[in-house]
C-alpha cells in the first residue's frame, strides 16, 4: 500500500477516487445480492442465503457515509484561494526582489563578521604570545631554589 | 570441446556466430581532443519538442489539462478565477442528493434499469458530478503550485533576514567583549611586565 499523499489536493483526488470505486462496487453488490420481492403478492421461493445480506448492506452504507464525510472534511480544509493569477505572479516577483535584497544584506553582514573574526583571532594570538613570553619557566624556579640553598 | 578450443583456426564457423559490435563505438574514444586525428564524439540528438510518435501512438510534449467530457457544473467567474471550496462543497451536496435519488429509483423500479430514463439520468448525473469534482481538483494544481512557490520564497526571505540579524548580534557581542575588557587587558599587561622585571632583577642580583 502506497503512503498517503501529504498535500490536500492529492488527498482529495484520492478520496474522490475511493468514493467512486465504493459507489460502483457497492451498487453492483446490492443489485446482485438484493433478496427477491413479490410483484403481485405471490409466495416467495426462498433463495439460498450464503451470507447475511442485511449486515453487508449496513457495512457498505457506513463505508459510503465515511467516504462522503472524508471528502467533505478535506474540502472544508481547503484555504480560501482568493486572488487571480496576475496578482500571485506580481507577489512572487516582489518576493524575489526582497530575496535578492536580503541576500545582499546577508553578504555584507558576512563580510563584516569575517573581518571581526579575524580581528578577534589576532587579539587572541597577541594575548597568547604575551602570556607565553612573560610566564616564568617552571624548571627555572626549582634551580633558583637550589642555588639559594 | 578441448580440441576445438585448442584448434581455433580450424573452426571458423564458431567465430562467425557472433557478429561484430556496431562500428560507431569508434566515434567515442577516450583521448578525443577536437583535433582532426582525434575528433570529439557527436553530440546527443536534441530534445524532442511538440508532436512526436512513440510506439505508433502520437503524443505531444505540451502539458495540457484534458478537457471536461460532459456538462460543466461549476461556475467560472468573469476574471477567470474559480471559487474552488464553494464549488466543491456544492458538488458534494449534489453528489449525496444524486446518490439518494439513484437508490430510490433502484428500489422502486429495479426492473427498468437500462431503459428507464430516470435511472439513466441518475447514473449520468452522479458520474457528471464526480467528473466535475476531479476536473476542479485538476484545475487547482496550478494555483497550488503558485501558492507553494510564494510560501517557499517568503520562507527564504525570512531565513536570510534572520541569519543577517544573528550575524549582526554576534558582531555586536564581540565588539562589546573587546572594548569591555580593554581595561582588564591593560591591567594584565602591566602585571605581566612587573612580574618579568622582578624576575630579571632577582636573576641579576643572585
Amino acid at each position: 500500500m502506497t503512503a498517503p499523499p501529504v498535500d490536500l489536493v492529492s488527498s482529495l483526488q484520492e478520496a474522490i477516487g475511493r468514493l467512486n470505486a465504493m459507489l460502483f462496487n457497492y451498487l453492483g453488490a446490492l443489485q446482485r445480492d438484493a433478496p427477491p420481492q413479490p410483484v403481485k403478492g405471490e409466495a416467495l421461493v426462498a433463495a439460498p442465503k450464503t451470507y447475511d445480506v442485511l449486515a453487508q448492506t449496513e457495512l457498505m452504507a457506513s463505508d459510503l457515509m465515511a467516504g462522503l464525510k472524508d471528502v467533505e472534511g478535506l474540502i472544508q480544509q481547503l484555504p480560501e484561494l482568493s486572488g487571480s493569477e496576475a496578482e500571485e505572479v506580481a507577489q512572487a516577483v516582489a518576493l524575489l526582489q526582497q530575496n535578492a535584497e536580503a541576500s545582499q544584506e546577508l553578504q555584507q553582514e558576512l563580510v563584516a563578521a569575517s573581518a571581526k573574526l579575524a580581528q578577534l583571532q589576532d587579539a587572541h594570538g597577541v594575548l597568547a604570545e604575551a602570556a607565553l613570553r612573560h610566564r616564568p619557566p617552571a624548571g627555572g624556579t626549582a634551580e633558583q631554589q637550589k642555588t639559594k640553598s | 570441446m578441448a580440441q576445438q578450443h585448442g584448434a581455433q583456426p580450424q573452426a571458423p564457423q564458431q567465430q562467425q556466430l557472433y557478429p561484430p559490435p556496431p562500428p560507431f563505438y569508434r566515434l567515442y574514444r577516450a583521448d578525443a581532443d577536437g583535433s582532426a586525428e582525434r575528433p570529439l564524439p557527436p553530440l546527443p540528438p536534441p530534445a524532442v519538442t511538440g508532436e512526436y510518435q512513440q510506439f505508433g501512438i502520437a503524443d505531444s510534449t505540451e502539458v495540457v489539462l484534458p478537457p471536461l467530457t460532459g456538462r460543466q457544473l461549476y461556475e467560472v467567474k468573469p476574471d477567470g478565477s474559480i471559487d474552488f471550496k464553494g464549488e466543491l462543497l456544492a458538488l458534494h451536496r449534489e453528489l449525496a442528493a444524486n446518490l439518494v435519488e439513484l437508490l430510490s429509483v433502484l428500489v422502486e423500479k429495479p426492473s427498468l434499469w437500462a431503459r428507464q430514463a430516470r435511472v439513466a439520468a441518475a447514473v449520468e448525473n452522479t458520474s457528471a458530478v464526480l467528473r466535475n469534482m476531479q476536473q476542479l481538483c485538476n484545475l487547482m494544481r496550478p494555483v497550488q503550485a503558485r501558492h507553494t512557490l510564494l510560501h517557499t520564497l517568503g520562507a527564504e526571505v525570512e531565513e536570510r533576514r534572520r541569519a543577517a540579524q544573528e550575524l549582526r548580534d554576534r558582531v555586536a557581542q564581540a565588539d562589546a567583549a573587546l572594548s569591555g575588557s580593554a581595561e582588564q587587558l591593560a591591567a594584565a599587561a602591566a602585571a605581566l611586565r612587573q612580574a618579568a622585571e622582578e624576575g630579571m632583577a632577582a636573576n641579576g642580583g643572585s
